[in-house]
């Protein structure tokens, strides 16, 4: 599934840049994040926790930086297991910067997620619904982290 | 699946009870066909079970000209499907209930237990909301009345409390008119990919006049959604196939669908279109 998202946040790009790369502030805004471990200066490990109702589930993803363009993108590629092992989660991810004026970014980005095992079985619908708030939480996060 | 210790319980209280002492590492059970199913799979693992099956006070079905319908919380669906009254008087919940899965799902599964649950894609909860049903919640310090509008507050989220229980729907004689059900689903026996309740009611001087009328979609929205602004269109007025295409029209917009394996976000709009048409004429030709 793909969820994008497009947003303006009232920051310089190139604060905008170093937040985005720094484990603590990124993992302070992915919604249900409940760790950030850098492995190297390209790769992290992290432990995203979603809750819908009743089920709670929790992911230990690796983040990989594939490439990097200074102020302009950012390309991640990730894969991660629920940790009851109720599924398996790939993702890959494209994250633009363009800077609008001096002190005000667009950031869009597109995320393809695919889920596989049990989770996928039995939720396919709710966790489309679900990932599209988890999005817009991203956002409403980011904004109000930087502004 | 977990290890978990069951209590049988004989009374409301004593469920009560049992869900303040244990909190959120019990789980209520009813007919099982939701909770067992999660705990085989090892979504949900409660610690301990609290089987409310036995409680019989909560298994009846009743109606009375002023109160109207009043249905305890462990009524099972093929009751509802089969009732004399309920055919009667409230026949859209005994035809919905001919859609809902498979006679064996609807020997075990419980009205209450389909309500708690919270699946958008329930068919209950859309056509007691067409109803304009209420629910009793009953907890260690007494019992409220919730109206269903306000009952559902997410996917798989309610306005319960972790220590009550859904005791009683009711459904109020005033809602009394006529209604149908349309399920849109891959196959008979599976989930709604899309679902309507319309529940019409006439003026009695004029048979063409709305007095009220409710637009409910379910498996649309993370919670089942009506349609306002088609029932606000439709309401005071004279019935007419212009404003029945234009309140299929808004409910279409109104439905809150995500694309997923059983079609696109635009696809399940024009189910929507499509359904609420049709319930609108089915209701009004019943009426
Ligand atoms: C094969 C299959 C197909 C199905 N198809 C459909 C369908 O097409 N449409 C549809 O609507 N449903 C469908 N269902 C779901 C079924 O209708 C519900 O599972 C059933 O009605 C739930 O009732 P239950 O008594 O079995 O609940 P349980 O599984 O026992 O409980 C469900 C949840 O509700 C809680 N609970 C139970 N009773 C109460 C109470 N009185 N107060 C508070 N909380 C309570 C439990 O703790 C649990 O969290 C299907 C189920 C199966 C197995």
């Amino acid at each position: 599934m793909l969820i994008e998202e497009k947003f303006t946040v009232k920051s310089p790009v190139d604060k905008l840049w170093d937040s985005l790369l720094d484990p603590a502030i990124i993992g302070s805004c992915i919604p249900g994040c409940e760790k950030v471990e850098p492995i190297n200066d390209k790769a992290y490990d992290s432990i995203i926790k979603a809750k819908v109702g009743f089920i709670t589930v929790r992911f230990k993803v690796r983040t990989v930086i594939e490439e990097m363009i200074l102020h302009q993108l950012i390309r991640t590629v990730g894969e991660g297991s629920e940790m009851r092992n109720l599924g398996f989660f790939r993702q890959k991810t494209r994250i633009n910067f363009n800077a609008l004026s001096e002190d005000e970014t667009e950031l869009s980005y597109q995320s393809e997620i695919s889920i596989v095992g049990k989770l996928a079985t039995f939720g396919d619908r709710i966790l489309r619904a679900k990932a599209r708030e988890v999005g817009k939480e991203f956002a409403d996060a980011v904004k109000k982290r930087l502004e | 699946m977990n290890t978990f210790k069951y209590f049988p319980a004989k009374t409301v209280n004593e469920a009560c009870e049992l869900l303040s002492q244990y909190g959120e590492e019990a789980k209520l059970l009813g007919g099982g066909q939701s909770l067992v199913t999660l705990m085989k799979q090892d979504f949900v693992s409660p610690s301990y079970l609290i089987d409310i099956k036995g409680i019989s006070d909560l298994d009846y079905i009743r109606y009375d000209e002023t109160d109207g319908l009043r249905i305890g919380a462990l009524t099972t669906h093929r009751s509802l499907e089969t009732s004399a009254v309920i055919q009667e008087k409230f026949a859209i919940l005994a035809q919905m209930e001919s859609t809902l899965a498979s006679v064996p799902v609807r020997n075990w599964g419980t009205v209450g237990g389909n309500l708690a649950h919270a699946d958008p894609a329930s068919d209950l909860a859309p056509t007691l909301l067409s109803l304009g049903a209420e629910v009793t919640l009953t907890g260690p310090n007494g019992a409220r009345v919730v109206s269903l509008d306000d009952f559902f507050v997410d996917t798989f989220e309610t306005a319960l409390q972790p220590d009550e229980l859904l005791t009683e729907i009711h459904v109020p004689n005033s809602s009394e008119g006529a209604g149908f059900y349309y399920k849109f689903a891959q196959r008979a026996t599976d989930l709604a990919v899309v679902s309507v309740a319309v529940n019409l009611i006439l003026d009695p001087d004029d048979q063409n006049l709305c007095r009220d009328i409710r637009i409910v979609m379910g498996s649309v929205g993370p919670t089942p959604l009506r349609s306002r602004r088609g029932e606000d269109l439709l309401k005071g007025q004279t019935i007419t196939g212009t404003l029945i295409e234009e309140a299929a029209r808004v409910s279409a917009e109104d439905a809150q669908p995500t694309t997923d394996i059983n079609g696109s976000e635009e696809y399940k709009r024009e189910i929507v279109d499509v359904l609420v048409r049709r319930a609108i004429k089915e209701a009004a030709a019943r009426a």
